[in-house]
């Protein structure tokens, strides 16, 4: 090329242009032979490329990308037909010098056995974009329920806490949070499997999201915001926010409880379940979301606590009772380390003559500040922290232990059964029958001797339940069915019960004289629980009148006052000694005091 | 005429000889030279540079030489250090190893960039390498 040519003369003008094109091109164009060497670049593909070179060099296209994209020779090897790619898009990682992270695009085309054509862009903003993309879409899938594509845990927290913003921002705007647990659940989970538990849920959902986006959304001051979402298990949340007013609410929760205590029809089968709400309104709503649902749970359980299938609005007393709840949770598992619970025993008495027919083992709590405290407290909280399996054998072995004592004490005179209260989360739990025989086989008792007491709730629930009876009652101990009359169950159905005795409730007793159609309902009792081969006993008996009563209804046994309140074992034991005309002994005392 | 011959592409004094130089000395020169302004308008263009790259003086002088006569500098080895320069007052004179893509064709060559703040014109030296 001598340097008296014009270049520019030898070029046709269209050849110019196009070069120029190429020079201008916002995208890096390139030519390589098959080994790489770079035989045609425009200026945007040096530029792109120029960062990935080693001292400037640019001569062969894969020892630039080499480190990058190291496959990339053994790609263009394998695409030998012509017109084939090699790659398309091949995204490439640049570490420019100013520290800033591109991403390259590379694409190679095969054009015959001696070329290949390339093109490079700068891919940086498309890359990003998608992984804003792929971030959304992350979020919005940890943001879902996969059951029922419902909001989830997340999600709505985020939302309640856009409703308390709105509502610290206008006096006006009202919202409430409904924490729904579905009643009874387990059950249908145990029926109709994983499968059919999670149909139902997601028909939960269905039903949760018709009644309340469809119609609470009329009549509102402002377009509401209404929420439902799923946190797990069979716990759904409704928000509903910019409701008109709280007291709307009430409304609003009833009607969801109906919806979703209509019948499923799940595999030809339909299924009953009603559902428990807690609600949190805008009066009491604590600050922040996590203490909102909180708070709509503790109600949910006290409308649970109530028998369930109903709405219970939450007060910072509710909050109060919960946390009263949970230190005496604590407290009990120290108390059972440390021996604050004793059984005091109430004598059972043979109605007719006066004999003592037995004593039934009640649970007591020597709260080092509160004193005694009832089980009415503490079995509840026990049964829902699992702490019922301990306390329940203590009870158990207590009393067994209790009753040899006194066969060694008074022998033949020796009260001849003592009798034992089993809670629901007892019998629903299949160690109840090992620990049974367990307390048995320690104080060498007859299985005679130990009656065991369930409530007629508890009998009529379930072939659960039923099956538990049957083993116990395999062993040989007796089973009674306590406060019969005040649960659900009907004469007509004591029949079904593997029961051997009735325990006629304290309500029916305490005007038994003056109200004939309690009277009424004692006498048919006796009559049918004796047709059944059953022996009834009398609660709360504290009158000679009422014991005279039931003794003309042929009731078999009474306890009560009038008799004796429940006692210590000592006092028990010297009660015992008095009514058998024994001389009290020195080591009466350490009975109780062993225990 | 004999000490015109002598300028070497890594002439230590090359600012102040191309400063004084007429068209004709850089014509002279066996590498290229492109001088441009504060506004990095090609000034000057010397014959082996207009021969090399196959762009006539006329083509190339008065035009933006980053975004027009050669895009494939304007990037942050070439383009961006002087704007480096220009923008801290500081001198630049540095030899990089480059790929020009003249015509489309991978061309390797040395580039010496030099400027310096008292000096109305900047310099691009273009050795081919082969």
């Amino acid at each position: 090329m001598s340097n008296e040519t014009d270049q520019d003369s030898l070029q046709a003008p269209a050849y110019e242009a196009l070069i120029q094109f190429l020079y201008q091109a916002p995208i890096g164009l390139l030519q390589i032979r098959p080994d790489g060497t770079v035989t045609m670049l425009n200026p945007r593909s040096a530029q792109l490329l120029m960062p990935l070179a080693q001292q400037g060099n640019l001569d062969n296209l894969f020892e630039v990308l080499s480190e990058v994209a190291p496959d990339l020779r053994s790609l263009a090897d394998a695409a030998v037909d012509p017109g084939s790619l090699v790659c398309e898009g091949l995204r490439i990682p640049v570490l420019a010098p100013t520290g800033s992270r591109r991403v390259l695009g590379l694409s190679l085309l095969r054009l015959d056995t001696h070329t290949m054509m390339g093109c490079v862009n700068d891919v940086t903003h498309e890359v990003e974009l998608e992984q804003q993309r792929l971030a959304s879409r992350m979020r919005d899938a940890s943001r879902t329920d996969s059951l029922t594509m419902m909001p989830n845990r997340s999600a709505v927290l985020e939302r309640i806490q856009q409703a308390l913003a709105r509502s610290e921002n206008n006096a006006l705007h009202n919202f409430a949070v409904l924490f729904i647990n579905c009643d009874r659940f387990s059950r249908v989970n145990l029926t109709l499997g994983q499968q059919g538990g999670d149909r139902l849920l997601r028909m939960v959902a269905e039903r949760l999201n018709g009644t309340v986006r469809q119609r609470d959304a009329v009549g509102a001051v402002q377009e509401p915001l209404n929420t439902t979402a799923r946190l797990g298990g069979d716990e759904f949340v409704v928000l509903l926010d910019g409701l008109r007013a709280s007291e709307d609410v009430h409304g609003i929760a009833q009607r969801l409880i109906d919806t979703l205590s209509r019948p499923y029809l799940i595999e030809g089968v339909d299924v009953h379940i009603s559902a428990s709400v807690g609600v949190v309104t805008r009066a009491h709503a604590a600050t922040d979301a996590n203490a909102v649902l909180q708070d709509a749970s503790l109600a949910m359980q006290e409308a649970k606590r109530s028998g369930g299938g109903r709405h219970m609005l939450f007060t910072p007393s509710i909050k109060d009772r919960a946390t009263r709840r949970g230190a005496l949770e604590l407290e009990l598992r120290q108390a059972l380390d440390q021996r604050e619970l004793f059984v005091v025993y109430q004598p059972i008495v043979d109605i007719a003559d006066g004999r003592i027919a037995g004593f039934e083992a009640l649970v007591r709590w020597q709260h080092p500040k509160r004193g005694v405290v009832s089980p009415v407290e503490f079995v509840e909280i026990a049964e829902e922290c699992g702490l019922i399996g301990p306390l329940g054998e203590f009870v158990l072995e207590s009393a067994c232990w209790q009753l040899a004592a006194w066969k060694r004490r008074f022998g033949a005179d020796a009260p001849k059964m003592v009798s034992v209260n089993l809670s629901r989360a007892q019998l629903q739990d299949t160690a109840i029958v090992r620990q049974v025989r367990r307390a048995l086989n320690l104080s060498r008792l007859p299985a005679r001797a130990l009656q065991l007491e369930v409530t007629e709730s508890m009998a009529a629930q379930g072939d659960d339940m039923r099956d538990r009876l049957l083993e116990l009652k395999a062993l040989g101990v007796t089973l009674a069915l306590d406060d019969f009359g005040t649960g659900y169950s009907s004469l007509a159905c004591l029949g079904q019960l593997p029961i051997d005795v009735v325990k006629i409730d304290r309500s029916f007793v305490a005007d038994a004289e003056s109200n004939l159609h309690k009277r009424v309902l004692i006498e048919a009792t006796v009559r049918v629980a004796r047709s059944l081969g059953m022996s009834t006993t009398a609660e709360g008996i504290e009158t000679e009148g009422q014991a005279a009563l039931l003794a003309t209804l042929d009731c078999n046994k009474g306890q009560g006052y009038l008799w004796s309140r429940p006692l210590e074992a000592a006092a028990a034991t010297q009660w015992l000694a008095v009514q058998l005309n024994r001389p009290a002994l020195p080591d009466d005392g350490p009975i109780a005091a062993a225990r | 005429m004999n000490t015109e011959q002598t300028v070497a592409f890594s002439e230590a004094r090359m600012l102040e000889f191309l400063e004084s130089a007429s068209d004709e000395d850089l014509d002279r020169l066996d590498f290229g030279v492109i001088g441009i302004d504060a506004g990095t308008n090609v000034k000057r263009y010397n014959r082996f540079e207009s021969a090399a790259a196959g762009l006539s003086k006329d083509r190339v002088i008065g035009y933006a030489l980053f975004t027009v006569v050669a895009p494939c500098m304007n990037n942050f080895m070439v383009a961006q250090r002087f704007e480096d320069a220009q923008e801290q007052g500081s001198a630049l004179d540095d030899t990089i190893d480059y790929v020009l893509t003249l015509r489309m064709r991978p061309v390797k060559v040395k580039l010496r960039l030099l400027a310096a703040p008292d000096r109305a014109l900047r310099y691009v030296l273009v050795q081919r390498q082969t």
